[in-house]
């Protein structure tokens, strides 16, 4: 017996799943954004002008010099290592918390308040503590990042292990899986679009915090440069450096945002609406005997 | 043959402040198709679970193919797989990938998971939607692709709760034939929960009615060949079984229920 199907290709879902990045970069409203930002600032810097606003080129020279020089590329990379090795070691041990306190109700009633705890306080706080604490520069920042990040992480994976249908669980606990097998095909994949959302928010704020614990005794990075020039009244270099991290931000978000989109593809937009079960006609059961 | 698949040996289970099954005693044997109705809160889902293992009775024993689905649960793997009343697909996943995660969890050999799936897909009339991801098909396709999932691993038991019902009737009527086919071609056993008394009538060898607290009111044997008539009479004991008992009845449901049991003929 034939049957008609509508098939949706896995080269359309492919297309799907990767426009919303493309489009993103490729979107006009970011050019006639950055073309307004660079008007209003030509204008600033002809009004009020001197070292307050410094000119798009004195900026625009100091950026390519930073971003040329090995010096520069050093601080910037420096920074960028820190903010990479404290969200990293934020991220396996705030999803591992995160996932002990979704599996087990007791863990989660004494893991939780701690982690809630650690996130009311101040992060300006943390960096005073780690100042008195570590003399090591490094320590300090790391400390820093850490305590800052990891309840976004924990929490964040917590609430997406909490929300994964109970019903998918039932349903492959019918099929008796090893505890491995549950944990990598349902549990992961059910946290997943959360520790995309904590990864998002904690980038912005990691680098926040980085430059902040680096104005306090650190002697390269980002943070130690802004201090420097900020000692020196140079305008120039503190936007230069600013806009160096902003950038740089915006890439590491757009390199987030293409791995979600490829790790989430399943969520691309649904195609012409599925076919109804009128359309594929009732199957041929002669095929299926024996 | 009559080798016990399922058997509930006076079976009673109680949660804190509620008691679900108050004494369930039946046997269904290898090869049978067997529907089990009753009305919202009679005790037929904590009976599936029971059968699944997910519980332990109160007390009383339940054996599965001769094991206890509760402390040996492992020991089905591979041998009962159930289709719910919604389809329950992984949505990361697409239809061919959801049809391999029952085989995966089920322990299968990784070469046989796409064969199988594809052989599957298309035996339910999903061929050239093996990649489509769940939200891109009908309801009727999805609970094709949770039925693929369970044949899939080659079951000894099937078990369906409310399988169909969430279905258009067009739907759920090509479903169930499906499913019958399936189930007696492959010589398996298969219990299907409903609510719906011409689905049990029109499903199996044998319609199990339950009534609350849990305990079967009815055990009709049915054999093929029954008229319009003979169908309208056997409606009318069903809902009767299903009914709540009467002020006599209550005390001793398992043997005022017990003398019912008849063999019916039908369609």
């Amino acid at each position: 017996m034939s049957r008609t199907t509508k098939a949706a290709g896995p080269a359309t879902l492919a297309a799907a799943a990767r426009t919303p990045v493309w489009r993103r970069i490729a979107d006009p409203r970011i050019a006639v954004l950055i073309v307004a930002f660079l008007a209003i600032w030509k204008v600033a810097s002809m009004v009020i002008g001197g070292y307050n606003v410094p000119t798009i080129s004195s900026v625009a020279s100091q950026l390519w010099e930073t971003a040329s020089s090995t010096e520069g590329l050093q601080n910037l990379g420096i920074t960028l290592l820190r903010v990479g090795i404290g969200l990293g070691v934020a991220f396996l041990i705030g999803t591992a918390l995160g996932l002990f306190a979704g599996a087990s109700k007791s863990a989660a009633g004494y893991l939780l308040p701690i982690v809630r705890f650690i996130q009311g306080i101040p992060s300006l706080s943390w960096v005073i503590i780690a100042v008195i604490w570590f003399s090591n520069v490094e320590l300090r920042v790391f400390f820093v990042m850490l305590l800052v990040t990891l309840p976004g992480f924990t929490l964040q994976t917590y609430d997406s292990y909490r929300a994964i249908p109970a019903e998918l669980r039932d349903m492959a606990r019918s099929f008796r899986p090893s505890r491995w097998a549950l944990f990598r095909e349902i549990t992961l994949p059910g946290v997943t679009p959360g520790l995309f959302t904590a990864w998002k928010v904690n980038l912005g704020l990691g680098i926040r915090m980085v430059l902040i614990a680096e104005l306090v005794g650190a002697t390269v990075g980002v943070g130690s440069q802004l201090l420097t020039a900020q000692q020196l009244f140079d305008m120039a270099a503190v936007v230069s450096w600013t806009l160096l991290l902003a950038i740089c931000m915006l890439i590491l978000q757009a390199v987030i945002d293409g791995i979600e989109a490829y790790a989430l593809r399943y969520r691309a937009v649904p195609q012409q609406a599925a076919a109804k079960d009128a359309t594929v006609s009732s199957p041929d059961l002669s095929a299926a005997k024996g | 043959m009559n080798q016990a698949v399922i058997e509930f040996d006076h079976v009673a289970k109680s949660f804190p402040g509620h008691q679900a099954i108050a004494d369930l005693d039946f046997t269904i044997n290898a090869g049978e198709l067997v529907s089990v109705v009753g009305v919202t809160g009679c005790g037929k889902s904590t009976m599936f679970n029971l059968t699944l293992g997910l519980f332990a009775p109160t007390t009383g024993t339940v054996r599965v193919q001769g094991h206890d689905p509760h402390t040996e649960f492992d020991w089905f793997r591979r041998r009962v797989a159930v289709v719910f009343q919604d389809a329950r697909l992984l949505p990361w996943r697409t239809a061919m990938q959801n049809v391999c995660i029952g085989m995966k969890f089920a322990g299968i050999d990784k070469r046989e998971w796409e064969p199988r799936a594809r052989d599957w897909l298309a035996r339910l009339g999903l061929a050239g939607r093996e990649n489509s991801y769940p939200h891109q098909l009908s309801g009727g396709q999805r609970q094709r692709v949770s039925l693929a999932r369970a044949f899939a691993v080659d079951p000894e038991l099937i078990l369906c709760d409310e399988s169909f019902s969430a279905l258009d009737e067009i739907t759920a009527k090509n479903l169930r034939a499906e499913f019958v086919e399936l189930v007696r071609s492959g010589g398996k056993s298969g219990v299907v929960i409903t609510h719906n008394i011409t689905e049990a009538l029109s499903l199996g060898d044998r319609v199990m009615v339950m009534r609350a607290p849990g305990h079967l009111a009815d055990d009709i044997r049915l054999t093929p060949g029954a008229d319009r008539a003979e169908l309208d009479r056997l409606r009318q004991r069903i809902l009767r079984a299903m009914e709540p008992p009467t002020d006599s009845d209550v005390g001793q449901p398992a043997q005022a229920d017990a003398a019912r049991t008849e063999e019916i003929t039908t369609a």
